[in-house]
């Protein structure tokens, strides 16, 4: 009984948060500064406020752990929110240095939604990660591989 | 059936542009002397207009595309410009680019207090002058501008600029134009206040020297005072004055006006006084109207509204004999009519009627309107076209924009009395909404390192809750975070 509540609890949370997108999901640098921007789309017919903040994380299973920003990575967003009009797109520009390489960096624009029935205010997070490697190619392939998430093919 | 040629064509060019919403219209009129028809595309960003037509024996091809650009609210193509200000009146059709802007200068907003009046936190405004531009380059000539079509006959060569500045109640205008061997160069002042308005203009005007003034004093709501006068020196000399008074008192109101002209060695004065009444539907005017020795006019005009309907009755009284005219209508959002009969002495022909009828129908997303007229020498004139609005379905991308770059930074904290971060505060910095994120923060970024007005509507917060502002500052700088306190009501 507790799992039909909770798939009907989130079926109410997702309705309201339906058409949102962030767009690229990922993206690579090759050198300690880095810059670069994400687009998010208000695919709904009302405003939405969106909101970003940046953490360092290191890739694992499920997305990995998220942290505070490390010291050693120095991140300027040029806007941390926005208010964006239906169908209507924001790109947030932002500018990442790294004093230790490789660094990754995940913003993660926050959209509140609405919220149920019961008052309860419901947020959804959507994500972009910034993988920052000496060499530009590969460097998310190679990064995941490292930190065991997908498989190197073996010799 | 010439008019109905270019329609295939409109059909053709519409159905292939990539557009939310298509207008087309067609047309012809004998009134106005030409046929045709306008596609019309309501583009995201823009709108593309294209139209075809006979007019005074020409063919003409028309298209004009309306955009932003850089703030400047940008023409291309077949474009109808009006200039007014302070008693110049000017107007052309053009076959160009034109282009119109308006910049509003900020006052030091943050030395200002907040107001008592308004929404919390809210400083009201801070604009200290405004300046708009206006100016276009291109051909200009006759210019066929009618329900249905939109073009322009290029004859000559023009171009020319509006400027104007307005600061509290001052507005300054300056307006030169060539065009077609002409010159414009006038120059403007007005002055408003609450109870008065005085307004200037001199200078050129289609290369004529002339000059302008006028001036409105309202005491109270209901009476005004206000006199007027204008000279033109070229080709002739010629000036006219006015003088007059209105007065309102609940269901009564009355004017009079006197008026002087002299051109050419000639003068002549105009007298006029008119007294009315609204009772309820029925609202009747009479006028006396005064010219020279010998003309004198008695009008008398009843209407009476209804809902829908409007009726009008109205007698002139002349010492050469008597007119009459009556006329109704009917207006709805769907169908409206309207039928007026007058008898009109003409000289040398006695009594003469006059006959207008006119009907207007929508069905849907198409409306349709034809109007006819029988002048007193028996002919008929007429007018008739219709619109058409269709949804192509296509979907149209939304606004789109881009975070601000700027070299200086302006952060703050949006927290609870016990210091714990608020998600969703709303933060109006230097006309920019910005929001706190899960940590309370909020920033954004600034070209110039001034420092700005600060204000916290708690009407716009994304949380639903009714906020207070315990602490909220109203000014702040690069390099000085700013920290805001709210509670819940």
């Amino acid at each position: 009984m507790k799992a039909i509540r909770l798939v009907l609890f989130l079926m109410i949370c997702s309705y309201p948060a339906i058409g949102q997108q962030v767009s690229p999901l990922t993206n690579e640098c090759g050198s300690k500064k880095c810059s670069g921007e994400f687009t998010i789309t208000n695919l709904g017919l009302t405003p939405l406020v969106v909101t970003v903040i940046a953490e360092s994380f290191t890739p694992g299973p499920g997305g990995g752990i998220s942290r505070s920003l490390d010291l050693t990575t120095h991140v300027e967003l040029d806007a941390t929110s926005a208010r964006i009009s239906p169908m209507g797109t924001y790109s947030f520009a932002y500018r990442v240095r790294c004093d230790q390489l490789p660094c990754q960096v995940r913003f993660r624009p926050s959209i509140v939604a609405g919220k149920t029935s019961e008052g309860v205010q419901v947020r959804l997070v959507l994500g972009h990660a910034l993988y920052i490697c000496e060499r530009s190619k590969n460097c998310r392939m190679n990064t995941l591989k490292t930190a065991g998430v997908i498989q190197a093919k073996a010799k | 059936m010439k008019w109905l040629l270019p329609l295939p064509v409109l059909l053709l060019v519409a159905a292939s542009a990539n557009c939310q919403t298509l207008m087309l219209n067609g047309g012809a009129s004998s009134l106005l002397q030409g046929s045709g028809g306008r596609a019309t595309m309501y583009l995201p960003n823009s709108t593309l207009s294209t139209s075809v037509g006979y007019h005074d024996g020409h063919f003409l091809v028309g298209a004009s595309d309306t955009f932003l650009i850089d703030g400047f609210k940008t023409t291309v193509g077949d474009a109808m410009l009006g200039f007014s200000f302070d008693g110049v009146g000017l107007g052309l059709s053009l076959k160009g680019v034109s282009a119109t802007r308006v910049w509003k200068e900020q006052n030091d907003c943050a030395r200002l207090k907040p107001t008592r009046s308004g929404p919390m936190g809210y400083l009201g405004t801070c604009h200290k002058g405004t300046t708009s531009v206006t100016a276009f380059v291109g051909a200009t000539g006759v210019g066929f501008f009618s329900p249905f079509v939109s073009t322009t006959r290029a004859q000559h060569i023009g171009s020319g600029v509006l400027l104007q500045y307005s600061v509290k109640n001052l507005v300054l205008s300056s307006l030169d134009v060539v065009e077609g061997g002409k010159h414009t160069l006038a120059q403007g002042t007005s002055y408003s206040s609450r109870s008065i308005r005085l307004a200037g203009s001199g200078g050129l005007l289609n290369s004529q020297k002339y000059f302008s003034g006028s001036a409105v004093f309202q005491p109270i709501r209901a009476w005004s005072l206000y006199t007027a006068h204008q000279s033109y020196f070229l080709p002739y000399a010629a000036k006219s004055n006015s003088v007059g008074t209105s007065l309102t008192v609940g269901r009564f109101n009355g004017s009079a006006t006197l008026n002087e002209s002299a051109s050419l060695g000639r003068k002549i004065t105009g007298e006029n006084f008119g007294v009315g009444l609204h009772v309820g539907p029925v609202r009747e005017q009479s006028a006396y109207y005064k010219s020279g020795q010998s003309q004198t006019i008695l009008v008398h005009t009843i209407t009476e509204t209804m809902r829908h309907w409007t009726l009008t009755q109205a007698i002139n009284q002349s010492i050469k004999g008597n007119s009459y005219s009556f006329g109704g209508g009917y207006s709805s959002n769907k169908v409206s009519f309207f039928l007026t009969r007058s008898m009109q002495f003409i000289i040398g022909r006695g009594y003469q009627q006059e006959t207008g009828v006119g009907i207007s129908l929508r069905i849907h997303d198409t409306g349709m309107t034809a109007q006819t007229i029988t002048d007193q020498f028996g002919k008929t004139q007429y007018v008739a076209y219709i619109e058409s609005y269709v949804q192509t379905g296509l979907q149209t991308g939304g606004h789109e924009a881009r975070s601000r770059r700027g070299k200086f930074l302006l952060e703050g904290k949006c927290v609870l009395p016990d210091g714990s971060p608020v998600e969703g505060c709303a933060v109006v910095i230097d006309k920019e909404t910005v929001y706190s994120n899960s940590r309370g923060e909020f920033s954004i970024r600034m070209k110039k390192r001034n420092a700005v007005t600060v204000s916290v509507p708690v009407t716009d917060f994304a949380a639903p809750v009714d906020w207070n502002c315990l602490e909220c500052p109203t000014s702040t700088a690069p390099g000085e975070p700013v920290t805001i306190i709210v509670a819940r009501r």
